[in-house]
């Protein structure tokens, strides 16, 4: 089905190839997932695919690509549009009508066939990524998993025998991702579509792909059969990379075979050992003598007067010193919830405090009380470099010197951005932004630092790399995440919100250890979790823990 | 912090506005706006501008919206008198107050004095409330069409796909140009910044060009102006009531261009009939 022969690209302005030397065949009805670090490549090698490069691009382009034997130089992009679709991460950005049946006429529209043509593509595009009974409602009303399906069923309606994916679930809730996982496979597996789909978050797609291939540097590193690629675990995980929990406890208890499903890794572990008998250090949920930061009372708060209330009746105390993980479905009131904290939003009804200070619409917070990171960190930076970004709080702060020049060197020495101090910001790569972001928040040493689901889009290294920043940094911290492994390793407790109110708060553990709690809330247990529950442990949530309760 | 999702709320699919064909309004504000420039008369500008205002309260358009249209209009209304009272330049004119009277010293000589003239607030006023007239009814149209509307109706009325889609497609991406706005601003605010400055343009901007790139990705990977032209999922159709309402309005609005047209005629010594002298009448006084 894709034939890639000696595939070069570099983009124009840019001195070397962004992927060199490509050789590549992809049968048809093969789900294949394209991974590797950021900035190696994997993207462009999709926009290869669809004719994206190099017919829109620029930039010199050698070898060819064949798409069902016929090379894409040759073909046009409407032509190439019937034979392979592309969707991209950020739903929002792709998705342009205001109505879901005229998102997924746009395609066979501009293909001129006829009405009836087209009526019975977009019902059978809706229909298989399973929004056939929705046609005619707003776009706008959509989840961001209903999105992403609204976007893959827009390329469907072409009927292409190849979808090519990018990052397609980076943006969404547990949730979310699972139903677009879910569609994909169907359309993989019953409709024989062939699948190529560009992802970093490895442990979340690994079980419903049939081979993995690794890029690095614009090489392809490893091109295996999953479980056979799954194999050089080392150095993924040496990539930055995520392993499934399943993978990562082959490797850690060097099992013969490399397990990809919860069930056999569980068959594999009963085959010999035993438990230690040690338990766990109970994490107490308010220290004796806790200063609170943010008391947050009966707070409710709606958008617009005929909109349900985004957050409804809720309290929340967070002492100094905590690490708070709020958890929901998009749409929870998580957002809102920081808006309020940070007196970006005074209360509707209820009331808000936070360092002793209430919030009202006449009354914000000095400078310096909230530091808060964005979900979309670009948008936090507006100086000409790194620099000036992360001086630009503490100069308006009005400190003296010498506090000054310790303040922004131990946030760009924690953050590791050093040798970048000169470089325009909006420049770096996306990680380096995320941590000039949070470098600019935490020198000015806020009473508590606030995230808005700031692992979206990034992968482990990032993510690991920002959270040790602010764990170092921040003494107070509550941020919002759909990422379990970030809530389990770096939160001391975990707020699970639902329509606007908070239905549970507790230790990590004890959250992940609910499944009906995590059912309603949209989230999903650890693979890890369900290893040790095959295996009749309770408290193993990761990989560390089932290894620090086997013994050999 | 500014509701934006309040203003992404149509809040007026309800309305009979609102259910009226996209070509109908679309046709009606092009009317208008030629129409507009043939009429002098004050009242009845101001009497089209609060037909806009009525037609702003019928939609039933939420309240952050109301406040825009009313914040349009008393911005347009007053720039637009202030400057033409100071600065009206044709004669006669009649200054009502001095600012700065010719014997003051320094800005006297420099400015020759400076005036508040009568004609000056007419004229000003005039063009003040034609801007504000077709502002009005220019947002109404906007925000009480569904934006796939609008675009199949300018498609209907022989615009070019290419140019209707694009234009169709930046209204829409508005609200989400709004919402980084206010993010940026309240990232600038938490660090101490200024609610607006340039520097705040740059993500903005940058963030703008990312979307630019991916929308034109998502549209040509799907076939956009692969041909001369396309076909359409869905077609409009006029009722009978939409027929009417139109050929009415155009028919009033051509019997006020014919009767303008004719008194300008006799006004400059063109044409002269003294059959029409009823007709001159009624467009020296009314229009």
């Amino acid at each position: 089905m894709i034939a890639i022969n000696n595939l070069s690209f570099r983009y124009p302005g840019r001195d070397t190839a962004s992927i060199r030397e490509i050789n590549l065949h992809i049968r048809a009805g093969e789900f294949v997932l394209l991974t590797g670090p950021t900035g190696c490549g994997k993207s462009t090698l999709l926009k290869c695919l669809n004719g994206i490069i190099p017919h829109l691009s620029g930039g010199e382009c050698q070898g060819e690509v064949l798409i069902g034997g016929r090379a894409t130089r040759s073909l046009t992009m409407a032509q190439l549009s019937a034979k392979v679709g592309l969707v991209q991460q950020s739903p929002d950005d792709q998705i342009f009508a205001t109505a879901i049946q005229d998102e997924v006429a746009f395609g066979p529209e501009n293909l001129c066939l006829p009405r009836p043509e087209i009526e019975k593509r977009v019902e059978w595009a809706l229909t298989a990524v399973e929004l056939g009974d929705c046609r005619r409602r707003s776009t706008a009303a959509l989840s961001g998993g209903q999105k992403q399906r609204l976007a893959i069923a827009a390329m469907l309606a072409l009927n292409p025998r190849v979808l090519a994916l990018d990052e397609p679930i980076s943006q969404l809730d547990p949730q979310g991702a699972n139903e677009v996982m879910t569609v994909v496979r169907k359309l993989n597996k019953d409709y024989g579509v062939t699948v190529v789909m560009v992802e970093h978050r490895i442990h979340e797609v690994a079980q419903f792909v049939d081979r993995m291939i690794v890029m690095q540097a614009g090489r392809i590193l490893i091109d295996a059969p999953t479980r056979e690629a799954m194999a050089k675990a080392d150095l993924i995980a040496g990539m930055g990379l995520r392993l499934p929990d399943t993978v990562e406890i082959s490797r850690r208890f060097k099992l013969e075979r490399v397990a990809m499903t919860v069930q056999e890794a569980a068959g594999m572990l009963k085959t010999g050992g035993a438990v230690r008998t040690e338990v766990f250090a109970q994490r107490q949920m308010r220290r004796e003598g806790a200063q609170p930061v943010v008391e947050v009372r009966d707070l409710s708060y709606r958008y617009g007067k005929s909109d349900k209330l985004a957050v409804d009746c809720l309290n929340l105390v967070v002492d100094r010193g905590e690490r708070v993980a709020v958890m929901g479905r998009n749409g929870a009131g998580k957002s809102t919830l920081l808006a309020h904290i940070a007196a970006l939003t005074p209360p509707w009804r209820g009331a808000v405090q936070v360092a002793g200070r209430a919030i009202s619409r006449s009354y914000g917070l000095p400078l310096g009380t909230v530091g808060m990171v964005m979900q979309n960190p670009d948008l936090m930076l507006f100086q000409a470099s790194v620099r000036r970004e992360v001086d630009f709080g503490l100069l308006n702060l009005g400190l003296p010197a010498a506090v000054r020049a310790e303040r922004y060197s131990r946030a760009i020495e924690s953050l590791g951005l050093a040798p970048l101090q000169d470089d325009p910001p909006l420049a770096l790569s996306r990680g380096q932004r995320l941590r000039t972001a949070v470098a600019a928040v935490v020198a000015m040493r806020p009473e508590i630092v606030l995230l808005d689901e700031p692992t979206t889009g990034q992968d482990k290294r990032h993510i690991d790399s920002m959270m040790d920043g602010l764990a170092a940094q921040a003494e107070t911290l509550v941020f919002c995440t759909h990422d379990v492994d970030t809530a389990i390793r770096y939160a001391t407790r975990i707020v699970v919100m639902d329509g606007g109110r908070i239905i549970a708060a507790d230790r990590p553990r004890k959250i992940f250890a609910d499944e009906t709690l995590l059912a309603r809330s949209g989230l999903r247990p650890t693979q890890a979790w369900l290893v040790g529950k095959e295996l009749g442990f309770a408290d193993i949530f990761t990989p560390t823990d089932l290894e620090e309760r086997w013994q050999c | 912090m500014l509701n934006w999702q309040e203003f992404t709320y149509s809040g007026a699919e309800a309305t009979a506005i609102f259910r009226l064909d996209p070509r109908v309004k679309i046709l009606m504000l092009v009317i208008t706006g030629l129409f507009i420039i043939f009429l002098d008369n004050p009242w009845l500008l101001a009497a089209l501008l609060a037909v806009g205002l009525a037609g702003v309260f019928a939609a039933r358009l939420t309240l952050l919206k109301v406040k825009i249209v009313l914040a349009v209009i008393a911005i347009g209304l007053w720039g637009a008198v202030f400057s033409q009272a100071l600065f009206y330049e044709q004669m006669p004119r009649t200054a009502v107050l001095t600012v700065i009277s010719p014997q003051t010293p320094l800005l006297g000589p420099l400015t020759g004095g400076l005036y508040v003239y009568q004609e000056g607030i007419v004229h000003g006023l005039r063009q003040g409330l034609r801007m504000a007239a077709m502002t009005t009814l220019g947002l109404l149209v906007c925000w009480t069409t569904d934006s796939r509307l609008l675009l199949l109706g300018l498609v209907r009325l022989r615009l070019p796909y290419s140019l209707a889609f694009m234009a169709v497609t930046a209204v829409r991406f508005i609200p989400i140009l709004l919402q980084e706005t206010l993010q940026v601003i309240a990232a600038s605010r938490l660090r101490g910044g200024r609610r607006f400055s340039m520097q705040t343009l740059l993500p903005i901007l940058g963030n703008c060009l990312r979307r630019a790139g991916t929308l034109a990705v998502a549209v040509e990977s799907r076939a956009f102006r692969a041909f001369g032209e396309r076909t359409y999922l869905e077609e409009l159709r006029f009722n009978a009531a939409e027929k009417l309402l139109l050929a009415g309005y155009l028919l009033l609005v051509a019997a006020a261009v014919v009767s303008k047209a004719s008194y300008l005629g006799y006004q400059y010594g063109l044409f002269y009939h003294s059959a029409l002298r009823p007709l001159y009448e009624f467009a020296r006084t009314c229009l």
